[in-house]
């Protein structure tokens, strides 16, 4: 996996897909939103990302994610 | 737990067999539309014992059985870390059900099954009701059900509850499975926590007090997560210290994330054979989403929707609140004219009719606050709201999660504090709760029409409005000061699912706003009765001779004690005895004002004693309405607060702040518009 492909979800461009590699945050936190379905391996599309939260769509599902929670989401592109 | 359930039965006895149901899900699976079309009307709206948490409960007769079921809240998981996790979760151990139904929404399989692996290793005897199978064929995936029932080793039902199509079939799976015992599944986790799971299990075994229903591998499993309830657990079953120490010492932080990645192996197995997915594609609610979340357009277009949603509150209820008015008068009028005995002529048509009519004249509008409230949650508006303001409430040290209980306080701050209980950061919970009750609630609606319309004339719209804001500002002001100084911190990171939009149903709609304006009609029944009789008795008191409501009767003595710390804020004793009843509820301020003036019940007689009486003039009745609208709501939030947040010592705290920036706005206007001379 090459280091320099990997970016927070929060600056991946509307209409992207990609691939969640990690979970930063506390244990804790990474196991809530674990919980919720958002977890490495897992490929998500972005929406929507201007300003304020970031939409991702999972599965049939739409997620609003704060700037702060967004950065802590790394991903790699998907082809 | 099931305290309720008891109503419920006998409603339904009849001597066929009774089979006890509870519905499980995530949230926006279509759980509540499922509820309602297999309970129909027949539905209780409970607590659930010990919080405060809304539980609904409903009965369905079917072909030779009976069904009792039971709402879970809507929840991602069991793992006990949210109020609604922990209540699914106790409900489902110790409620003696016959069936789980766990509805799935099936375009989203994969994150659905979580909770299926949780109650099956929970040993609940499951039933999956595969609901939205006509999203799932929108989007050209497909479900092999006889696969997934394999897999799962669970009954699954396709349907599509909103069209009410499988809920027979339902029914009928329920019937068919609720005396066989399933397996629990067994997802076998890694090498090494299965060898502590072992461990655990066998010290398990060794403790008698356990009760026969907790499946040791799952308590071990949860034990090994460090699972803050389950100490609780063996806490109640006198398990000894030591022991539980040692039990203790087997968790360990990591263990947890493994266990959630070797759930979602084996679904991702499940789902691989079961699951065939379309083409992902942008949906029409992305496409309403660009739009309604944009980055400028988004907070216009909210501004607009709430203009939209007080001019439809308004505009609805005023046709409602006359004919009201024209009830109350003319039944005043008929006990005046018929009942010759003095003091029960004066109790019923001052005190009662009087009092009643004031506080009834307000249920249309009440009613209109909640059935748009639950238009704008149902149509999926609410969640965008939140987006939406995020930005804003960053600011403020709070996040667009936030909002949803402020704005559900425009209806009745007492569900709309329970709604924070889906915050996850207690400290943003915390803060959440004590600015709620700045949030103008419906039943101070009554004041600010009566004095707003009585002496601002054309100008009574942008005054209520302005007081509506000034209780958001007062809120943020609150929730700035409470971040910086008690509730340190970073909010939590905000994620919220976004429900699909939905035409909102006419008919949840007006079940919501029946529920809740129950509420009202109830305590205007009861509390608010005894209170207005209650002033009435005073205002009437000392027996013989007495004008009543003068300044000779104890009213006027209790009113007169209190009056001087009021007077710099333009209020006689008659406004400070109407403030103190409004403690208890806000809707007796002008039921208070309606025994003690007099009018004969109706409105319109309300309004000409207020216009005749010198005590009464537009800038007192604004410093007025700006103490009502920032003083504690109502005794039942009091209530609603020490429940929520767990301490009288907060609780007290936002009484005796709310009290006093009340004091200090209103004094404010009052001393402000007295020196500007502004001629109010």
């Amino acid at each position: 996996m090459n280091e320099i492909s990997i970016i927070p979800l929060g600056l991946v461009p509307e209409g992207k897909k990609v691939r969640i590699v990690s979970l930063r945050g506390g244990h804790h936190l990474q196991n809530r939103i674990s919980e919720m379905g958002l977890r490495e391996g897992i490929v998500v599309s972005i929406i929507k990302n201007s300003l304020g939260p970031v939409i991702i769509a999972l599965e049939n599902s739409r997620f609003a994610l704060g700037r702060g929670m967004s950065m802590k989401i790394l991903t790699e592109p998907i082809n | 737990m099931s305290v309720k359930t008891k109503k419920v039965k006998e409603m339904t006895l009849d001597d066929k067999r009774v089979i006890e149901v509870a519905l499980a899900g995530n949230p926006n699976t279509g759980k509540s539309t499922l509820f309602n079309a297999l309970t129909g009307l027949r539905q209780k709206i409970g607590n659930w014992p010990g919080v405060t948490v809304e539980k609904k409960e409903g009965k369905k007769r079917c072909d030779g059985f009976n069904l009792i079921i039971t709402d879970l809240p809507g929840t991602y998981s069991l793992s006990a870390y949210s109020l609604d996790e922990k209540i699914a979760r106790s409900f489902i151990i110790e409620g003696k059900l016959d069936v789980v139904v766990q509805i799935i929404d099936a375009s989203n399989l994969e994150r659905n099954l979580y909770l299926t692996t949780m109650l099956r290793e929970l040993g609940a005897n499951v039933v999956i009701a595969l609901n939205m199978m006509d999203l799932l064929e929108e989007s050209s995936s497909s479900i092999d059900v006889n696969k997934l029932s394999k897999e799962m080793g669970v009954p699954v039902v396709p349907m599509i509850a909103s069209s009410r199509i499988g809920i027979d079939d339902l029914e009928n799976t329920i019937e068919s499975i609720y005396q066989k015992e399933q397996k629990p599944i067994r997802i076998t986790y890694s090498k090494e926590i299965e060898e502590v799971l072992a461990n655990v299990q066998e010290i398990l075994m060794s403790i008698p007090s356990i009760p026969s229903d907790f499946d040791s591998r799952w308590l071990a499993i949860q034990i090994i997560q460090n699972d803050p309830e389950i100490l609780t657990f063996l806490k109640n079953w006198n398990v000894n210290k030591t022991i539980i120490e040692k039990l203790l010492s087997f968790g360990r932080e990591d263990y947890e994330a493994e266990i959630i990645d070797t759930k979602y192996e084996f679904i991702t197995n499940v789902t691989s054979k079961a699951l065939k997915r379309g083409e992902e594609k942008l949906t029409r609610s992305d496409l309403v989403d660009k739009v309604v979340t944009h980055k400028w357009l988004g907070i216009p277009i909210f501004l607009i929707v709430m203009w939209g949603a007080f001019q439809f509150v308004f505009a609805i209820s005023v046709p409602f609140m006359e004919l009201i008015d024209m009830l109350f008068g003319w039944l005043a009028g008929l006990l005046v004219d018929n009942i010759n005995i003095g003091w029960l002529g004066s109790l019923l048509g001052d005190g009662i009719v009087g009092g009643l009519g004031a506080v009834l004249i307000f249920v249309p509008p009440i009613f209109a606050m909640f059935f748009i409230l639950s238009v704008l949650e149902d149509s999926g508006y609410l969640a965008r709201a939140a987006f939406v303001m995020d930005k804003i409430m960053v600011k403020f040290g709070l996040h667009g999660h936030s909002f949803i209980p402020m704005l559900l306080g425009f209806g009745c701050n007492v569900p709309a504090i329970m709604s924070t209980r889906s915050l996850k950061n207690n400290k943003d919970r915390m803060i959440t709760i004590l600015i709620n009750p700045f949030m103008s609630c419906g039943a101070r609606m009554p004041v600010f029409i009566l004095f707003a319309g009585l002496f601002f004339g054309a100008a009574a719209g942008t005054v209520i409005f302005a007081l509506y804001i000034l209780g958001i500002v007062v809120a943020i002001f609150t929730a700035i000061l409470l971040r910086k100084t008690f509730f340190k911190g970073k909010s939590a990171p905000f994620i919220m699912e976004l429900p699909p939009y939905h035409t909102p149903k006419l008919r949840s709609a007006t079940v919501a706003m029946w529920d809740k304006g129950k509420m009202y009609l109830k305590k205007a029944g009861t509390i608010i009765l005894i209170g207005v009789m209650f002033v009435w008795f005073l205002a009437a008191m000392p027996f013989g001779g007495v004008e009543y409501g003068g300044p000779d009767t104890w009213l006027a003595a209790v009113g007169t004690f209190f009056e001087p710390i009021f007077r710099p804020l333009g209020f006689d004793w008659r406004i400070v005895v109407a403030l103190i009843v409004g403690f208890v509820a806000k809707e007796l301020v002008v039921g208070a004002l309606g025994t003690i003036v007099g009018g004969g019940g109706s409105e319109e007689g309300i309004k000409d004693a207020i216009l005749a009486d010198e005590g009464f003039y537009p800038l007192n009745s604004l410093s007025l309405m700006v103490f009502t609208l920032l003083y504690v709501p109502c005794a039942a939030v009091i209530g609603v607060m020490r429940k929520e947040t767990g301490s009288w010592r907060w609780t007290i705290f936002a009484v005796v702040y709310s009290t006093v920036i009340a004091w200090l706005f209103a004094l404010v206007v009052f001393q402000l518009g007295s020196l500007m001379n502004l001629g109010l």
